[in-house]
């Protein structure tokens, strides 16, 4: 399984992705893949939070609480375990900022693959992605600058 | 809780008529509550202030551990699939393992459902 840096380096190195999906039209796997951004932006936070060196993976652990909050694409799940509660829950700073994200995502992101029809359009991808990126109360802005992940 | 919300209810219409309040678990592991939220007034130009409205409404009114049971608030317009299938519903209805808009939906409360609005 990844490490911290791995973890940050795949969640820039997809958001690049989601630019070039974005400058194509691509909406459905821009949300897909701003999906999966989030999830290593958490996945990153969690290592950085519990000091962990290495993510837990299936063949390290059978414990299945382990398994439930670890080797998860929920993020509200994630959220717990990423020591970012305190900003995005809703007694947090930036719950709006989480909230609008999420509401994008009704069910999980990892579902959309699945989808014949898309549900996401152009605005709906670029709201998605400014919840997520933009200056200074985006997710990743906040994780940096609070030194989250 | 829910009676809170019908509290919070209150102090929401206060601003206007209200679509949608609604109260869903979708979660398969976090035990938590989404908020649903829709109304004629509150738009995409107005959502962060609808937004903090609303977040401000909810924190005076359940106390810390209530509001750590509540995951996110979600706004959406009229046309949003999930308002629609939400609107079948009545004012006060609780459902139980409902599929809704093709989610899993374990628990939901059904504060105000107004679909003349």
């Amino acid at each position: 399984m990844a490490t911290h840096t791995d973890f940050k380096k795949l969640a820039l190195e997809r958001l690049k992705t989601v630019d070039v999906l974005m400058s194509v039209g691509e909406w459905w796997v821009a949300a897909y893949m701003l999906g999966f951004v989030l999830e290593c932006v958490l996945k990153a936070g969690a290592c950085k939070a519990l000091c962990l060196e290495i993510y837990p993976a299936p063949q390290t652990t059978k414990e299945k609480k382990i398994t439930s909050y670890f080797l998860t694409h929920d993020f509200d799940m994630l959220l717990v375990i990423s020591g970012a509660s305190d900003i995005f829950g809703l007694s947090g700073s930036a719950a709006a900022t989480w909230s609008g994200f999420m509401q994008e995502y009704q069910e999980s992101y990892t579902r959309i693959r699945y989808d014949l029809k898309s549900q996401y359009d152009e605005a709906k991808v670029k709201r998605i992605y400014s919840f997520l990126t933009r200056e200074p109360d985006g997710i990743i802005p906040l994780m940096e600058n609070k030194n989250k992940w | 809780m829910v009676d809170k919300f019908k509290t919070i209810l209150n102090n929401l219409e206060a601003k206007g008529p209200i679509t949608l309040l609604a109260l869903l678990k979708m979660d398969d592991i976090l035990d938590k509550w989404i908020v649903v939220f829709c109304a004629p007034w509150s738009t995409e130009q107005n959502m962060a202030e609808t937004f903090e409205f609303i977040r401000k409404e909810i924190l005076k009114t359940l106390d810390a551990q209530e509001v750590s049971e509540i995951a996110r608030i979600a706004i959406y317009g009229r046309s949003e699939h999930l308002i629609e299938e939400l609107l079948k519903y009545q004012s006060g209805v609780e459902l139980k393992d409902q599929k809704i808009n093709g989610n899993l939906v374990h628990s939901a409360n059904i504060i105000r459902s107004n679909p003349a609005v």
